[in-house]
């Protein structure tokens, strides 16, 4: 193999696949980065066996090889280096691959690249990577920005214990012409669905990683948003792969695609339907922004105290406009009373939340105002943007029960 | 040095005469353990056991009929056998398959340690999880749990669920010296597999024919390892270690022909040297190994001996002791072994011990 790139580039090709390394495995060859020239693209992969990351970066290719190198090392190194010229060059019998660029060089030893798990990839009309399994299943294209919110907006309400292992996924299923996704930690329920623009053809629904969707949503941060991202499940249904489009043009550290591919839970994800409130008793409607700054000040004094905030509802009495009033008290520190101006249907109530619950989900609507529903102090409460149905968007939050 | 004898067994360089020494699968002996597995994987038989406990003496050939069976569910090629040609057999090879996770005792360090390491709590949970994703690129994944009589409770209450009820891709593999030396809740929902010492010939030709033993060495080992090929094999890739057991057995014979003081400075030694460890019992059973075969000798049946490159030495020994003593000594031994297993107090075990052992007939 024998390959030049920018620094640059590789430099932000090895931060997006680092992500997905395994340092301190049994197998060793997780530790490391897939280098493989090829068709004048430098494939940068890694995989930690939950997520594996395929990342291309362009290149002069005169030697098509491949090999695989400790990532941290290499990483550091490659950071460390002036943004020039990087040229890579492999003795195939030691596996030991020589770097130089500007005044500096390097000697790194790596592994056979056939060690490497196999990440699957989709045929981009180039044909298949030595090293890349080729996927045939059910593939959809969706839009890049609206995917990213819609990911930001359900895996914080994942389990991230893992007791509870189904709990750590969401669940993504493609019915009809909705993809929806959904993920729950016992206490909260976060459901999040859009209208596609054109069906899966089959209906399916897997359950993936939230800690991969963390991942994709990271990669997407650095994607070209004119390009849709292509989804694909595989036909054994073992794997989702979603193929991000770097942005055009040869900027400052770019990269030329990438596929996040994670491995699928096998599991049966609990009914969240059965707990999805059906009425309400009562309407709030506030402004995002002031319901956030005052959940945050009550979280100051709520921290303490198991994050309890218990919210007064007060509909408009005569004169009066509604109010939704926060309080928190801390026996240690002190207490804290917020009073917000709010647009209150039905009848007054007194419920606590985890103030850390409201602060993840309020933190996630961009829309200026929210809806509250409610029924009971010990019964569930929803939250979403208003303007949009429960079917778009739903978050449940059980309340919690302060003692006394 | 115990790792690489757990590892190394299908040796890298010469897999083409191995051929003949084992059957369809890369174990030597245990063929109705591979029957059985075999069956249930052939073409049209009930698939694999969701999860089976291979139980035996150490290093007998639980983990490599654990391997075999692991390499026959990942081959590509799908059969009861392992092609040993595609991609998943090679990666088995250099134990760096994906879907193959060997999980083993670790000590506080983290670091791997079958004897006095445990399998802890955090292990099991990550078991539990990685059950849950599927395969990365074959049809099955499996998990090898080694030593599980090390698990402690935590482990074996969090490993339950997903043992009696794992998804469908996955089979569980553990090994333990005994079914007993395992929790019942554990041991009932695998299938078990008890597996036994093989016999003298299968381990000295395997010694001979796989490893390139010597007929000398091969048969000495064969004799010494007691069913148990791993350690044979272990012996043979150092040959420091028989040469340590000719000086141990050189002090045992010169403390025989010793007065009391010797004895009683060597059993303190002893007793703080290793008090208590897996090296104490090892030493205990050469001692007994060599009694024995003073024994076999006296009775006129030198050919069952086990320490035969020895001989002229054990004839000596035979001539030099009483009978009844040393068969006396050799209960004693049986009997101390026992005790320092319930914890009995190895100073006071050791000074009996010593002091009981057989004299020469001219010195009394």
């Amino acid at each position: 193999m024998r390959v030049s790139c920018l620094q640059e580039n590789l430099a932000k090709g090895l931060s997006v696949v680092s992500r997905a390394v395994a340092p301190r495995s049994t197998l060793a060859v997780l530790g490391n980065v897939l280098l493989e020239a090829k068709d004048n693209q430098l494939r940068l992969a890694a995989t930690n066996l939950d997520i594996g990351i395929n990342c291309w970066i362009g290149a002069q290719v005169e030697d098509e090889g491949a090999t695989t190198v400790p990532a941290r090392i290499l990483a550091e190194f490659v950071n460390s280096l002036p943004s020039e010229k990087i040229e890579m060059d492999l003795a195939v019998r030691t596996q030991t691959l020589h770097l130089r660029c500007a005044r500096s060089q390097a000697n790194i030893r790596g592994i056979d690249a056939a060690e490497f798990p196999i990440i699957p990839t989709v045929d981009n009309g180039d044909g298949p990577e030595a090293t890349a399994e080729l996927l045939e299943g059910s593939t959809i294209a969706l839009e890049t920005d609206g995917l990213r919110t819609m990911i930001d907006q359900v895996i914080f309400a994942a389990a991230t214990d893992e007791s509870r292992p189904i709990l750590t996924g969401v669940e993504v299923s493609f019915q009809g012409d909705r993809l929806t996704m959904a993920a729950t930690d016992g206490y909260r329920l976060s459901v999040r669905s859009v209208e596609l623009t054109a069906p899966l053809g089959e209906d399916l629904t897997v359950i993936v990683p939230a800690r991969s969707l963390g991942e994709l949503a990271r990669v997407l941060a650095d994607a070209d948003t004119e390009r849709p991202v292509q989804v694909t499940v595989t036909q054994p249904r073992n794997q989702i792969l979603f193929r991000v489009w770097g942005k055009p043009g040869d900027g400052k550290g770019s990269f030329h695609k990438v596929d996040v591919v994670s491995q699928l839970i096998e599991a049966r994800f609990p009914d969240y339907r059965t707990i999805i409130p059906r009425a309400f008793e009562t309407r709030t409607v506030v402004s995002t922004e002031a319901f956030l700054q005052a959940v945050r000040r009550a979280y100051l004094f709520a921290r303490d105290n198991a994050n309890i905030v218990r919210l007064t509802i007060q509909p408009p009495q005569g004169q009066e406009p509604g109010t939704l009033r926060l309080t928190a008290t801390s026996a240690e520190m002190g207490d804290n009373i917020n009073e917000l101006d709010a647009q209150v249907e039905g009848s007054p109530l007194e419920i606590a939340f985890n103030a850390r619950y409201l602060i993840d989900v309020l933190s996630q609507i961009p829309q200026p105002q929210v809806v509250l529903e409610t029924t009971q102090t010990n019964r569930p409460g929803t939250l979403r943007p208003l303007g949009m149905g429960n079917e778009e968007f739903l978050h449940v939050i059980m309340p919690m029960q302060p003692r006394g | 040095m115990e790792a690489h004898a757990r590892q190394g067994k299908p040796s890298k360089d010469e897999p083409t005469p191995a051929e003949r020494d084992h059957g369809p699968w890369p174990v030597v002996g245990h063929a109705w353990a591979v029957e059985l597995l075999r069956h249930a994987l052939a073409p049209g038989g009930p698939g694999p056991g969701h999860a089976y406990l291979l139980s035996g003496p150490p290093q007998i050939g639980k983990t490599t009929l654990a391997q075999a069976l692991a390499r026959a569910l990942l081959c590509r090629e799908g059969g009861p056998d392992p092609c040993g040609r595609c991609r998943s057999c090679r990666l088995m090879e250099r134990d760096s398959h994906p879907d193959f996770r060997r999980i083993q005792p670790l000590d506080r360090e983290g670091q791997p340690d079958p004897v006095q390491g445990l399998l802890r709590a955090d292990q099991a949970s990550q078991i539990v999880r990685e059950a849950l994703l599927r395969p990365v690129e074959a049809r099955y994944k499996v998990f090898l749990i080694q030593e599980m009589q090390r698990a402690n409770e935590a482990f074996a209450n969090k490993l339950l669920k997903t043992l009696e009820e794992p998804p469908e891709h996955v089979v569980l593999c553990l090994t333990a010296h005994h079914r007993s030396r395992v929790l019942p809740t554990i041991a009932s929902r695998c299938q078990h597999l008890e597996l036994r010492p093989l016999d003298r010939a299968t381990v000295e030709q395997a010694l001979q024919h796989r490893w390139g033993a010597s007929p000398e060495q091969a048969r000495l080992l064969a004799r010494l390892c007691q069913g148990r090929l791993g350690w044979a094999v272990e012996r043979l890739a150092d040959p420091g270690a028989l040469e340590t057991r000719r000086e141990a057995l050189a002090e045992l014979r010169q403390l025989a022909r010793s007065g009391r003081i010797p004895r009683l400075v060597y059993a303190r030694e002893l007793a703080t040297r290793s008090g208590g460890t897996p090296g104490l019992f090892e030493q205990l059973d050469l001692w007994a190994s060599w009694w024995r075969d003073v024994m076999l000798a006296q009775a006129g049946y030198p050919d069952g001996c086990t320490h035969v490159d020895m001989l002229p030495a054990i004839q000596e020994d035979a001539a030099a002791f009483h009978a009844a003593q040393v068969r006396r000594y050799l209960a004693l031994l049986g009997q101390v072994k026992d005790h320092l297993h319930r914890a009995a107090n190895v100073h006071l075990a050791l000074d009996v011990l010593l002091l009981q052992m057989p004299r020469p007939v001219n010195l009394e």
